[in-house]
């Protein structure tokens, strides 16, 4: 019996450890923790998955030219203007898939990760963004 | 990651513009913005080194940065002159890179892109910025973390909810660097929402109020 509190007792306390370095490392908040990389979707797996909110991370002008049905427009430029219509069209369980012209994706992961810590869950870019999107409506 | 970006940036514009008679100094400026800054300048200096007279037809910028007026959009041979670009900070963050399409009469090279990497740092940062609770869940408080992440203190004057339903208070961790702002709904049966409007003393009009946002849905 008492081996047994024992083995439990040092059980507890290698548990511990991590915890304390864990702490240490990121503090109590879950905003202490943060990871720099965004997961990248295809096509085929946004189609599959099917409750996506499209954002659109490409200028204005080539946004008011043609986007995805349903897509929103948002840069840093204009984020506290297009921020508000985004959070009213999301809803719980959506993912957010992001898509740039396919040539330029900097702002757009840096736009990924903006959303993130804004309080987002399930973000992704789109692999390829709208060059992908246009040749797949062409087939 | 940066000194990769301005190495591609460097790289492509040296190619574009390599036999054209429009040579810039340089085509990537790079300016990181003071915490108080409401603009950043670029200036691109430019000559005409080949021996025909080059017109230039356009300059588009990406973003929304004002393209001075040239002094004259003839430019002789030998002649130079200086495309200005003013970048409005505005609420932008982080790293951002503009482009600048310069579109010339030149039959060899009619298209040069101008880069401008703005550095804009935070005045103060609002983690989340977006709260929500699921229909039925309880109506218990959230926070908002909001800090200055720069050296110069920032501090958070009042917290306004746009929506009576939505209660907030602010409370002062650290006074200048750290406030926690608690948001509770009166009820979570049905969709409401509210903008929370952080007032600070930061002495930029358009920087002053922060927005964070709550809803539930």
């Amino acid at each position: 019996m008492n081996q047994m509190v024992r083995q439990i007792g040092y059980v507890l306390i290698l548990a511990t450890i991590p915890a304390l370095v864990s702490l240490c490392l990121y503090g109590r908040h879950p905003w202490g923790k943060k990871s720099n990389s965004v997961k990248v979707v295809t096509l085929t797996q946004v189609s599959t998955y099917g409750n996506v909110l499209w954002v659109d991370a490409r200028s204005r002008a080539e946004y008011d030219r043609e986007h995805i049905p349903g897509g929103l427009l948002l840069n840093e430029e204009e984020w506290d203007a297009l921020l508000p219509p985004l959070l009213d069209q999301w809803q719980p369980e959506q993912w957010i898939v992001i898509y740039c012209d396919s040539k330029q994706c900097h702002n757009s992961k840096s736009l990924a990760l903006r959303l993130r810590e804004a309080g987002l869950e399930n973000v992704y870019l789109l692999k390829g963004g709208w060059v992908a999107w246009t040749k797949s409506r062409q087939q | 990651m940066k000194t990769w970006l301005i190495a591609c940036c460097c790289l492509l514009s040296w190619m574009q513009f390599v036999e054209g008679q429009i040579v810039f100094e340089s085509k990537t400026v790079e300016k990181t913005a003071a915490l108080m800054d409401e603009k950043l300048v670029a200036e691109y200096k430019y000559s005409n080194t080949g021996k025909s007279t080059v017109t230039i037809l356009s300059l588009k910028a990406s973003c929304n940065c004002t393209v001075g007026k040239l002094e004259s959009n003839v430019i002789k041979p030998g002649a130079s002159g200086v495309v200005t670009v003013t970048f409005p900070i505005g609420n932008r963050r982080g790293t951002l890179i503009n482009t600048i399409t310069v579109v010339t009469d030149d039959p060899a090279h009619s298209n040069a892109i101008l880069r401008f990497l703005t550095m804009i740092p935070e005045a103060v940062h609002v983690e989340p910025q977006f709260l929500y609770w699921a229909h039925g869940d309880k109506p218990l408080p959230k926070q908002f973390k909001v800090t200055a992440p720069s050296s110069v203190p920032v501090h958070v004057l009042q917290v306004t909810s746009s929506n009576p339903l939505f209660k907030a208070s602010v409370k002062t961790v650290k006074d200048g660097a750290e406030y926690v702002i608690t948001v509770e709904p009166t009820q979570t049966k049905e969709s409401a929402k509210t903008v929370l409007s952080i007032e600070t003393d930061i002495n930029v009009p358009q920087r002053s109020v922060v927005k964070a946002y709550a809803h539930i849905k």
